[in-house]
């Protein structure tokens, strides 16, 4: 109940920085929800995850995506993140998933013309977050399968990107891999 | 007659795939070394990205290479596809029962990782010298230096994360080689040509940026040996 109570707490904020049009603070909230994406790997999370990701994007792109009735956008969003909180409140799991799932259905529909830049978007919010998810320990077969992308996509993301816990990562010498490696092509 | 294989994950495939390089792996085989895969590997490396215009070029490059005998089935080795899944699931449940938080398994690993480390167990078994190439860092830290894994976990999860060593010691010993290290002999034996001082820090920096779990200061080093 605790993860629960998280995850309403985060999609209040979402909502909140939604209609300040915060990106910034959507893809922190979009971060927070990683913790328990890694524990639990419950597609929900991911699901949050991947949504709130997506929207901070959107919001950060507003002007050049030129999406039109951008307010009722919004409001239909922050109407459908509501009814998703008060299911999880209500315990109401299958219907809260529902909703999650109907958000993202809706960004993916949000405009005709754009279906292709929208649908690459949120290609690159899972991707994203599945390197979150490696990040956090997790390897990167099991965190593609829980993300539905391919290694291949992210193995070219996570290359790209500096981890900061390289001191982590590190475990015999280098010189004595290098050697193993010699002696066995030998 | 096998002497010595070399267990390839799906992470030095794509890797050695998306720089070019895929060349190694011939050049490896013509010296007498058997290269294997699993199941679950060809599922990463061949069926899905066969689907992926993006990456289709490279799954039929690496499909082309399994045809021409250079890369095998671990099942074309003498190994059954019976005992194989039998010890990938035996390992999949040992690993993913090895690492809890809030009372909670957290499930680290997929079978395609297991798998690798099913085939290593079993010629060990036989007494095949082998070698994992993996790429991912989870896998390997988990089995060279358990305690790296669960620190790394506990700072980013930002919560106790407590480690169970037990089971994963009786899993046996695993040796664990990246795309680094492969392109690093490539040089050194002469697989590759490139005849420029510069040519051992491009690949090692072209397999870091396709994913190869390696540091900067691994790279530094490995350039002055």
């Amino acid at each position: 109940m605790e993860e629960a109570s998280h995850v309403i707490e985060v999609l209040t904020k979402a909502r909140q920085s939604l209609e300040r049009e915060d990106s910034k603070e959507l893809k922190n909230l979009s971060d927070q929800t990683i913790h328990a994406a890694s524990v639990y790997q419950h597609t929900d999370y991911i699901l949050v995850a991947i949504i709130i990701y997506a929207l901070s994007k959107l919001v950060e792109r507003k002007d050049n995506l030129n999406i039109k009735n951008w307010q009722q956008f919004i409001r239909e969003i922050n109407n459908l993140l509501s009814l998703s909180i008060s299911s999880i409140q209500q315990n109401k799991h299958s219907q809260y998933i529902k909703f999650l799932s109907k958000i993202k259905r809706y960004i993916e529909n949000s405009s005709e013309n754009l279906k292709p830049i929208i649908e690459e978007l949120l290609r690159k919010a899972s991707i994203n977050k599945a390197s979150k998810i490696y990040e956090h320990g997790i390897s990167l077969a099991k965190t593609t399968k829980l993300l539905g992308i391919t290694p291949w996509e992210l193995s070219e993301y996570v290359g790209e990107k500096e981890n900061p816990q390289t001191k982590l990562n590190k475990t015999i010498d280098i010189k004595v891999r290098a050697q193993m490696a010699m002696d066995f092509f030998r | 007659m096998i002497k010595k294989v070399l267990i390839l994950d799906a992470g030095p495939i794509i890797n050695l795939s998306l720089n070019g390089l895929l060349e190694i792996f011939k050049k490896i085989s013509q010296k007498g070394i058997t290269i294997a895969i699993t199941n679950y590997v060809y599922q990463e490396v061949v069926d899905r990205p066969s689907h992926i215009p993006r990456f289709e070029l490279g799954a039929l490059k690496i499909k082309d290479l399994i045809e021409k005998g250079v890369i095998k089935f671990a099942t074309d080795l003498g190994l059954a596809q019976q005992e194989i899944e039998s010890e990938t699931q035996r390992f999949l449940r040992i690993v993913n029962s090895s690492i809890k938080s809030d009372n909670h398994f957290i499930e680290i690993v997929s079978p395609a990782e297991m798998s690798c480390l099913a085939v290593s167990h079993l010629f060990n078994k036989k007494r095949i010298e082998n070698i994992i190439a993996i790429d991912e860092r989870t896998t390997r830290v988990l089995f060279e230096k358990p305690k790296n894994l669960r620190d790394l976990m506990s700072n980013k999860l930002h919560r106790n994360v407590t480690l169970n060593t037990k089971e994963l010691e009786n899993m046996g010993q695993f040796r664990f080689i990246r795309s680094s290290e492969l392109v690093y002999v490539a040089i050194k034996k002469g697989f590759i040509k490139i005849n420029d001082k510069h040519a051992l820090e491009a690949l090692l920096y072209a397999t870091k940026f396709k994913g190869c779990a390696i540091s900067w200061e691994e790279i530094e080093q490995l350039k002055k040996l």
